[in-house]
């Protein structure tokens, strides 16, 4: 078995270089070993020096100076020099040589309690490169991107192949090729009559079409999305300790649109670190602010707020660092860093950009905003939500397509207005109520107050309502006004009614908000307990209804009091009960309507105002058209409804301090102010007369001289095309990252990047258009033995598909994919209990139950605790922290997933209906499996083999038809009852197979 | 479904399982769950261990979750008892790091329970755990942990992974990364939870998580309920011998693939078909207690299947005997901050005879000696009284105690000791550090030597710390 890519990788570079050059045959290792130092044209500081003295050197003679030892450092060639570690051009003097070659245990080097040991290649580079004048190179990722002068990838990569007697393989086959761009650019295999438009395509642009085609598709955005994701560490809980929810659904939205968009990668960046610094920032900008809060957070009993802002400081910093600049500042949290010139004062002027974010370490009681929250919070806008400041997204935001919801509305609403003949007969009885209750005269609002006369309150305060004058059945809704004053900005509350029936007293009671934890469960003794609103936050004051329909009070019931329940610190205001009169339980009229209703009980009203009145009857009020109106309700809270995101609000820095080894108790460290670090080109800093903001540091993070923003975004997108980065550690450009064996090709995509003003959509089209990208992942054994890895590009790799992407591939495959885009957490089938050992409060999954259940894996609800374990079986991050690139495992565990997990058996089922229904004979049949699945015709083994397994299959379940109903029923997708339920169940086996193919799964 | 075809098919599945097994040429196939552990090579890793010779082939870690009050388990403070009500003395809690008690008046509080000297070394232990102090002479207390983190869920994070930084690997995957497995089919790393007598603390998944380790490594939980390993049950309607055609089936499409290409993950997908459907088969049967004599159901005390700790005890000795590397009990229920009498009473008593039922039954099977058992939780707990009526004890990390026993164990001994009032670890001191470079070491790997380059660095489990703790080892 091959040892893993990375473990192997840094090994990797330098045989790869020398390997192909000559192979040498001799019996001595060091003879070998000269032999193929021997046979390097040229020695490269950075290709073949650096990675020896950083990986066994630097650690102790590098620029961390708290462990230098022997005040040596190797790292500056000056120092070395001075510190006569070597004498350039001379091998007979100097330690370095001296202690290399050395084997007295005492003297030698690396020392051997280092546990590192320097092969004798390593030895004897050393020794040729001093020979030669150890001449250093500034680190290569450091330098400034200049543009290498190729005319793009092809040339860059044809050239070094030819230099090594290789040349670029053949173009893969078209069906192949579709197949791998349709996956690759938007995670969905291409649909049977794509495959056939592309393969007659005989145009010379076919393939070009194609690409554009693609990246005009809005699944582009999801499949983007899904890496981006990872690295900026998106999730639906936040991770520690209890891991509750908190909506940052609009964030994902807005990263996906960005996609779509294209919206160029400085305007990106600079969106999501500081969007709320921006001039006027639109709603979408103060959505990328998220970015900034998405860090795990905790609510944890005990917790010191200090300790966790120091925790959620230092998170930042690596996540931006690692995300952006492909840099391990993380190493200088405790101690200047190792290997990179990152010093830790560099790590907390970094921190310091983010030290205004308004924010709690601890969301429970102790913890304490920087500032006062409250005149940041606007009704609507911006609240405080549980785990501090969030912002009110209405759906239209992000709809996909809000024009065709509004006019399905307006359509419904046309046709309530024409009426019905049952809605004219209510419509008849609501005039001789309404006009019954004029003659009453009913006011429309009766009003109570506290008896100490209090507007409002806050003490838990019984409201005698006993001499309410009017019967039951004329109260259309209980109405008040509450709000939250504490509970960490979450809220909850309560409503206790005491009425009497038959002389004997009765208590309900209503509940609002979030109720979390039970916490009203124990205000009330009432036993009949009805949950009624949605979330409450803390600020405004919230307007409360509870209609007839709600309230449920028994016939013949007379009030007696009402009482406020507190679930935590809440004022109350404004009890009163709205009457039926000049309306309905459902709403009320509005002035003119009712000026209208007073005329037309009064006989003065024309036809026209009646009819307008019906109108408004048919559409607010009738209870006829309840169902209808709970559609356009529907419909009305998908563009009106509101999502919420955490918001970043800009309030006073708090002061960052260096913190000693990181120990957050440690108060001795300098203060310091927001500056880049020091030896990255045009460094920021900041004065104490002004200081730097998120802002600066997001326009200095994608000026074009910083040399490492386009280099980590090219390697990792790279990443997306070819299985593997250029360099092959995206989280770590540094001295420690691998020098890339194309860094022409990195730095001629980088410079392109930049200049077409970071167009994301151009850099992709750039490399997939490439013929390097387009080449047969097929290779022979020679070439596969010369570089097992594909380092050389001489051929594309086989890739296995992201988590996400081998669930929307099986739902596209079987069509049952829902491609509805954005919007909450969707929640696929789940084992029972996988959230059991979550607590505060305990977790109950509820699996969608409607067409939600078939949405894309970008939107699926993601637990960081317990992650859906399809998910984490392929190797999906939990995103506790940024990844940039995930591990791709090949497990039992992954068969056991795609054999048995619910969503892959009614994926089968769903495939074995179109197969059944739309192909006559199996031939056929396992024909089309194929072009839905791996777009290519089975050979004739393949037929020959499924036809084999339908067969046993059919015998099988005629044996027994009982299993294959069994097998029918799993999942929520009917199959047409008329279909014969052998047939279908053994096409559904052999769907299974066809679904859990190594090649159904990896793209080629 | 007749008996014949079911017959044909396991024909046709063992001949293909040759077939493909020898497609794969060198490896093993129990090594398919961690087969690029460093000790892959090397066919069991059982007793060579990695860089000098085990002396334990397995890690069976008992973890009391909550954080078990080491002052009513291991750590007799007769001062504390002297001085119980008084106020704490501000020169031993000054400055100090406090979690919920934070701000609040500081008294101390007297053990809750009596202890009592056992076995040859008169070992104290507190008269809550009987059965535990029948075997005092197999176990070694350590008196002297400390830990970093106050909190249950980063400090449950460093005790896994030695890092409170989220996203490093488990001491579990660290072991699988360096060792393989010992399992032909079962995962190397299995999980078990239970919870009762306390509050239920959460436990997270990244407890067992591989990290940045290859994630094969990752711990997988095995669930009392339901299908013990997720999706190891046929979907419904489907046979044994349906379900093996159908992998026999994709198999030979794989190995045609492969016949066309070259690319190894073919073969690899192969073979882990294969072990997929053997876990079908194994994992059943290692859920399957109905074998188990009545008197050994009696020594744990338990109703098999319950999903209660002694069950999972009793399951952790069939996962040893079935070559699992590391078996991680979590047992929810030792948070204290109130109603400790009565609810450390109640988790000692679910806690207390089936660890020392698995210790025993190991023995007993001339396992013990190949098997690290380790049992503690988190942190320990304050001297200082939480709590209205001073019934409780709040998180405390500067001294606690646990226990160890098994191979190079040296039964008997009481290690370490904690100030008089059971405050701060003062005799030889030991950190979780510590705790890892010694489980490494009895199991034949140098912690110093076992690395994973990660970020441009070589990565440890213990990180630049460790040392063995060479008074407990035999």
């Amino acid at each position: 078995m091959p040892p893993t890519l990375r473990t192997t990788l840094a090994s990797l570079t330098l045989p790869l270089c020398l390997s192909l050059t000559t192979s040498v045959q001799a019996a001595d290792p060091s003879e070998a070993a000269q032999a193929e130092v021997d046979a390097i044209k040229e020695v490269d500081f950075n290709r073949h020096i650096r990675p020896i003295l950083s990986n066994n050197c630097y650690f102790c003679h590098g620029p961390d100076e708290a462990t230098r030892e022997g005040d040596l450092r190797l790292d500056i060639r000056e120092d070395a020099i001075e510190a006569f570690a070597f004498v350039p051009g001379d091998t007979e003097d100097g330690e370095l040589l001296l202690r290399v070659f050395s084997e007295d245990p005492d003297e030698m080097m690396p020392e051997p309690s280092s546990n590192k040991v320097l092969t004798d290649k390593e030895k004897l580079l050393l020794k040729r490169w001093i020979a030669e004048g150890a001449e250093y190179e500034s680190h290569w990722s450091y330098n400034s991107v200049e543009k290498p002068a190729y005319d793009g990838i092809d040339e860059i990569v044809g050239k070094e192949l030819e230099a090594r007697n290789l040349s670029i393989s053949e173009e893969a086959s078209k069906e192949t090729l579709i197949r791998r761009v349709s996956l690759d650019l938007i995670g969905l295999p291409p649909t049977p009559s794509e495959v056939e438009t592309f393969m007659k395509d005989r145009s010379p642009n076919a393939y070009d079409k194609l690409v554009d085609r693609l990246l005009a598709s809005k699944r582009y955005g999801e499949k983007m999305a899904i890496h981006w994701l990872d690295a900026v560490r998106y999730s639906d809980t936040v991770g520690y300790h209890g891991d509750q929810e908190r909506d940052a659904t609009p964030y994902r939205d807005y990263v996906i649109e960005a996609f779509n968009d294209n919206q160029p990668y400085d305007q990106f960046t600079i969106e999501q670190i500081a969007g709320d610094l921006l001039p006027n920032p639109s709603i979408k900008q103060l959505v990328a602010t998220s970015y900034n809060r998405i860090n795990q957070l905790s609510r944890e009993g005990g917790i010191q707020d200090k300790e966790y802002l120091k925790k959620y400081q230092a998170e930042r910093v690596r996540t931006t660092a690692t995300t952006w600049l492909g840099s391990t500042m993380a190493c200088a949290e405790c101690h200047d860093h190792k290997f990179d010139p990152f010093t830790t004062k560099d790590f907390y002027s970094m921190a310091a950009f983010f030290s205004d974010i308004l924010e709690k370490g601890a969301y429970t009681a102790v913890g304490s905003y920087q500032e006062d929250i409250e005149p940041y919070v606007e009704i609507d806008r911006a609240h405080e939500g549980w785990f501090g400041p969030e912002l009110t997204v209405p759906n239209h935001v992000f709809h996909e397509d809000p024009e065709t919801i509004k006019s399905e509305i307006k359509a419904k609403e046309a046709t309530l207005r024409k009426g019905s003949p049952e809605a004219e007969a209510e419509f008849e009885r609501w005039l001789s109520k309404q006009s019954d209750l004029l003659h009453r005269n009913i006011p429309t609002y009766v009003r109570f107050n506290y008896t100490d006369k209090n507007a409002e309150t806050t003490r838990t305060e019984s409201i005698d309502v006993t001499h309410y004058p009017y019967p039951l059945e004329d109260i259309a809704a209980l109405e008040f006004d509450a709000k939250m004053l504490g509970g960490g900005g979450r809220g909850s509350l309560g409503l206790e009614i005491r009425y009497e029936v038959n002389g004997r007293i009765h208590k309900r009671a209503y509940h609002m908000g979030d109720n979390f934890e039970r916490e009203l469960d124990s205000k009330s003794t009432a036993p009949w307990r009805i949950q009624v609103s949605p979330k409450l936050y803390k600020g405004p004051w919230h307007p409360i209804r509870l209609s007839q329909d709600t309230l449920k009070l028994p016939r013949g019931a007379k009030l007696i009091s009402l009482l406020p329940l507190k679930g935590n610190i809440a004022s109350f205001r404004d009890f009163k009960i709205r009457t039926l009169r000049n309306g309905s339980q459902f709403s009320k009229l509005n002035k003119a309507q009712s000026k209208t209703l007073t005329k037309l009980l009064n006989g003065d009203a024309s036809q026209t105002d009646k009819d307008q009145l019906k109108q408004t009857f048919f559409v607010n009020h009738a209870d006829t058209f309840y169902e209808e109106r709970s559609e356009i309700d529907t419909l009305k809270n998908e563009l009106n409804g509101k999502r919420y995101t955490p918001l970043t609000i800009s309030a006073a820095p708090r002061e960052v301090k260096v913190l000693p080894r990181g120990n957050w108790m440690d108060d001795s460290g300098e203060t310091v102010l927001p500056a880049s670090p020091g030896f990255l080109p045009n460094p920021i800093t900041s004065n104490s007369n002004s200081q730097l903001t998120r802002l600066d540091l997001a326009h200095w993070i994608v000026d074009r001289e910083n040399p490492l923003t386009a280099r980590t975004f090219v390697n990792r997108i790279w990443a997306m095309y070819f299985g593997m980065p250029l360099s092959s550690a995206p989280e770590d450009l540094g001295q420690q990252g691998e020098y890339p064996p194309y860094p022409e090709l990195l730095d001629w995509l980088a410079a392109e990047f930049m200049e077409s003003d970071w167009d994301i959509k151009h850099l992709v089209k750039t490399i997939v258009n490439s013929q390097v990208y387009r080449q047969t992942s097929d290779v022979s054994d020679t070439l596969f033995e010369l570089d097992p890895y594909n380092r050389l590009l001489a051929r594309q790799s086989p890739v296995r598909l992201p988590a996400e992407v081998i669930r929307d591939n099986a739902l596209q495959i079987s069509g049952l994919l829902n491609t509805k885009m954005g919007g909450i957490a969707a929640r696929p089938y789940q084992p029972d209990g996988h959230y059991r050992n979550l607590n505060f409060p305990r977790r109950k999954y509820t699996a969608d139950t409607d067409a939600e259940q078939y949405r894309r894996g970008v939107y699926i609800h993601w637990q960081r605790t317990f992650l859906h374990p399809m998910m984490s079986t392929f190797d999906a991050s939990s995103r506790d922290e940024c990844v940039v690139m995930r591990d791709l495992s090949n497990t039992p565990l992954q068969a056991l997933n795609l054999l048995n997990d619910p969503t892959q058996v009614e994926a089968a089922k769903a495939l074995a209906e179109i197969l059944l229904t739309e192909e006559s004979n199996d031939s056929d049949r396992i024909h089309a499996a194929y072009t839905r699945a791996l777009a290519r015709k089975p050979s004739e083994k393949e037929t020959a083999t499924l036809k084999g397994f339908l067969s046993r299959e059919r015998e099988r379940f005629e044996k027994a038809e009982n299993q294959a109903d069994a097998l029918l029923q799993v999942g929520l997708y009917f199959t047409d009852p008329d279909l014969p339920i052998v047939e279908l169940a053994a096409l559904t086996s052999m769907s299974r197979a066809i679904l859990n193919l190594h090649e159904t799964i990896t793209r080629y | 479904m007749s008996s014949f075809s079911e017959y044909a098919t396991e024909v046709n599945r063992r001949t293909f399982l040759k077939k493909s097994l020898s497609s794969l040429g060198v490896v093993a196939l129990g090594d398919l769950f961690a087969s690029d552990a460093i000790g892959a090579s090397n066919p069991i890793l059982g007793s060579t261990g990695l860089h000098h010779p085990a002396k334990v082939k397995r890690i069976i870690h008992l973890c009391m979750a909550g954080g078990p009050s080491h002052l009513e388990t291991f750590d007799y403070k007769p001062v504390l008892e002297a001085q119980h009500g008084q106020a704490m003395p501000t020169s031993v809690t000054d400055g100090e790091q406090i979690a919920q008690l934070q701000g609040a008046e500081l008294k101390i509080k007297g053990p809750t329970f009596k202890f009592s000297r056992h076995g040859q070394s008169g070992m104290q232990i507190s008269d809550q755990f009987p059965h535990i102090a029948g075997l005092a002479d197999e176990i070694a207390v350590i008196r002297s942990m400390y830990t970093e983190q106050i909190n249950h869920d980063p400090a449950h994070t460093f005790m896994n992974t030695g890092s409170i930084i989220p996203g490093r690997p488990s001491m579990g995957a660290w072991t699988l990364y360096g060792l393989g497995s010992l399992s032909n089919d079962l995962p190397g790393y299995v999980v078990l939870t239970s919870e009762a007598g306390g509050q239920g603390q959460p436990i997270s998944a990244k407890q067992w998580h591989n990290g940045f380790l290859p994630s094969k490594h990752q711990g997988v939980e095995l669930q009392s309920k339901g299908d013990p390993v997720y999706y190891v049950g046929n979907p419904d309607g489907v046979s044994r011998g349906s379900q093996g055609d159908l992998v026999e089936t994709i198999n030979s499409l794989n190995d045609h693939l492969a016949s066309q290409r070259h690319d190894p993950e073919i073969a690899t997908r192969i073979a882990q078909y294969e072990l997929a459907f053997q876990m079908q088969a194994s994992v059943p049967d290692l859920a399957d207690f109905s074998k188990e004599p009545q008197h050994i159901l009696e020594s744990y005390g338990c109703t098999p299947g319950d999903g209660s700790y002694a069950s999972n005890c009793l399951m952790a000795r069939r996962l040893a005997e079935r070559g699992v590397r590391f078996i991680q009990l979590y047992h929810r229920g030792w948070d204290h901050h109130s109603n400790l009498e009565k609810n450390f009473t109640s988790v000692a008593q679910l806690a207390d005879q089936p660890t020392a039922a698995l210790i025993k039954d190991l023995k007993e099977r001339g396992m013990l000696d190949e098997t690290l058992i380790i049992w503690g939780g988190e942190f320990g707990r304050t001297p200082m009284s939480q709590g209205g009526g001073g019934d409780g004890r709040d998180h405390h990390i500067k001294g606690f105690s646990i226990f160890l026993a098994g191979g190079g164990i040296k039964g008997g001994t009481t290690y370490g000791a904690t100030d008089d009032f059971g405050y701060n670890a003062e005799e030889n001191p030991t950190a979780v550090h510590d705790l890892h470079a010694t489980m490494l070491h009895l199991l034949g790997v140098d912690h110093k030597r076992l690395t994973y380059k990660f970020q441009g660095r070589d990565f440890r489990l213990t990180d630049v710390h460790g040392h063995l703790i060479d008074g407990i080892l035999a």
